[in-house]
């Protein structure tokens, strides 16, 4: 096959593959930005609870008024999400609780709600699980990349105006409220913006596949940055890498567009972990031989 | 004391609680503007709990804190915390300078920009802890000693009127407590009050002009050569406490 073939062709058959692209980004720039403050605040497991709980609230918002429209799906998850995030940490605060396990209480609980009120009332509507789960990033509807057009730049907006605070408060929490900041509104605000730009990927993703780029990005900018925006800077590259090559794999092969694309991020996840320039487990390993080899020769001259 | 000079601090009646046991019992001291006040007591004593207590990051039973006449948030503002260096995660991607930077975000509010004077502030403080060569390296690449100075230097460049410091010179190599005790006379010097919470009994008359005595409760507050005797210490370290003959003290571990 020619290069022509492997790299243009998918492109110019029908608008799947830009569509596909295009959603994927869109959905995985948020996650990746907002990623890389959960990551630092160490709550990156928080990032699978709100996800989970967006279905009781994105069925709860069908149950109320009856209709699928995006905006209020988003507040609803975005409610039920805060909800969440505001029962999780009441019940960590506790004697008693362990913060993993109160995680694992309150969002199987939720996520166990929404099943039930998914398998009764609202069996009738259209609310697909398994695209609620896995995503349908080839099928994308008008809807769904409109909401994510809006979403996208509206978080990295509000990241942007906010990052200050939104560092502090992940480095340091003792200063930030020594300083008078607003500590938990910042922490309610980005457990919103987690729902929120979790709930507007699931129809690109699904909702488990956006907990990977809550988590992998950041995982893997941090074994590579130093500084702050850096590690940010990383995390939307490697979103956006992850995408594409996923993207041209999964339409060579024939595979599942998100299975890919989250596999690629896996992988260069891998590559960073072994290579990374000074953290890499290969890297210092190499650098340890070449140290003992210098050090041999040495002792052999002497 | 005059309404014109209010007390660099006064703390009343403090109490504070852990799962509903009390760590810290009806605590009131006040101190003038201008001392160095070493926080000496027992492991366990309530001493971080104290401090963190007056900044406010731990809810307090119950106790009232003034600073410098102020109450409340305006209080807190003229606070300066420096935690132990524990408390915050060193692989975190920030620079010394990053760090230090943050010192004057209380003066910025959200979207300020840095102006040259703040930059300056910065800088002075960075030199002054001796940092300089560092300022681009990453937090985690220092030492532990040049970590506690990385604290420091932020706290400088805060500007505050009250230093609270938890341990500075837990895991600091000799050069750098020296440096640190220092930079706390100078502060000191110009007007400043600094609480340091302290643990060493052999250095603390050296370094302190005024010793606050924990355990529990406050066991003596007061000039260093008034509160470091045999009775009160040993009233606050039980059978901990071991005293040498030239008049020196230790505790037991």
């Amino acid at each position: 096959m020619s290069p022509h073939e492997l790299f243009i062709e998918p492109w110019t058959i029908g608008a799947w593959m830009w569509r596909g692209t295009l959603a994927a980004s869109l959905a995985a720039v948020p996650c990746a930005v907002l990623g890389v403050f959960l990551y630092l605040r160490r709550l990156s497991l928080i990032a699978d609870a709100l996800t989970h709980v967006a279905l009781p609230g994105i069925v709860a918002v069908f149950l109320m008024t009856g209709s699928m429209e995006p905006l209020p799906m988003l507040l609803g998850a975005a409610a039920v999400g805060a909800l969440a995030s505001y029962a999780i940490e009441n019940l960590a605060s506790r004697d008693g609780v362990r913060s993993d396990a109160a995680i694992g209480i309150v969002f199987t609980a939720l996520f166990a709600v929404g099943v039930i009120l998914l398998s009764t009332s609202v069996q009738n509507a259209h609310i697909d699980t398994q695209c609620v789960l896995f995503g349908d990033v080839l099928g994308i509807s008008d809807e769904s990349l409109l909401l994510l057009g809006v979403v996208a730049p509206l978080v990295c907006l509000c990241v942007a105006l906010g990052w200050r605070w939104l560092g502090l408060v992940s480095f340091d929490p003792g200063l930030a409220v020594n300083l008078g900041l607003p500590v938990a509104f910042v922490h309610y605000a980005l457990m919103g913006g987690v729902s929120v730009a979790t709930v507007a990927s699931f129809e690109a993703i699904g909702a488990i596949l956006a907990i990977a780029f809550i988590i992998v990005p950041a995982a893997t900018a941090h074994i590579l940055a130093d500084r702050l925006h850096v590690m940010v800077g990383i995390a939307v590259a490697h979103a956006l890498t992850s995408v594409l090559v996923g993207m041209y794999t999964a339409v060579w092969f024939d595979l599942s567009a998100s299975g890919c694309i989250v596999c690629v991020g896996g992988a260069l996840y891998a590559a960073a972990f072994l290579f990374a320039p000074r953290h890499g487990v290969m890297t210092t390993a190499l650098r340890r031989s070449a140290r003992r080899r210098v050090a041999s020769r040495i002792s052999r001259v002497a | 004391m005059s309404d014109v000079n209010p007390p660099a601090l006064s703390v009343r009646d403090l109490t504070v609680s852990y799962d509903s046991e009390p760590v810290l019992e009806g605590v009131s001291f006040t101190v003038g503007t201008g001392r160095l006040v070493g926080v000496v007591g027992p492991n366990g004593a309530g001493k971080s709990t104290m401090i963190k207590a007056i900044v406010g990051t731990l809810p307090v039973d119950s106790g009232d804190v003034e600073v410098l006449g102020e109450r409340g948030k305006k209080a807190l503002r003229k606070i300066t915390y420096v935690p132990q260096r524990g408390s915050v995660d060193w692989d975190f991607p920030v620079t010394v300078l990053d760090v230090v930077n943050q010192g004057r975000y209380g003066h910025l509010g959200l979207l300020g920009r840095m102006t040259a004077d703040d930059r300056r502030v910065v800088a002075d403080a960075i030199s002054k802890v001796g940092l300089q060569d560092l300022a681009r390296r990453q937090i985690g690449e220092l030492s532990g000693g040049q970590q506690q100075r990385v604290f420091l230097a932020r706290a400088l460049a805060q500007r505050g009127d009250v230093y609270l410091m938890d341990e500075p010179f837990v895991g600091v190599d000799a050069a750098t407590e020296s440096a640190i005790v220092e930079v706390l006379r100078e502060l000191r010097d110009s007007g400043r009050t600094v609480l340091v919470v302290h643990h060493d009994l052999a250095t603390a008359p050296e370094y302190f002009d005024s010793i606050l005595l924990l355990n529990k409760e406050l066991i003596a507050f007061g000039d260093t050569h008034d509160v470091f005797t045999r009775d009160h210490l040993q009233h606050a370290y039980g059978g901990r406490l071991a005293i040498f003959e030239d008049g020196g003290f230790a505790t037991l571990a």
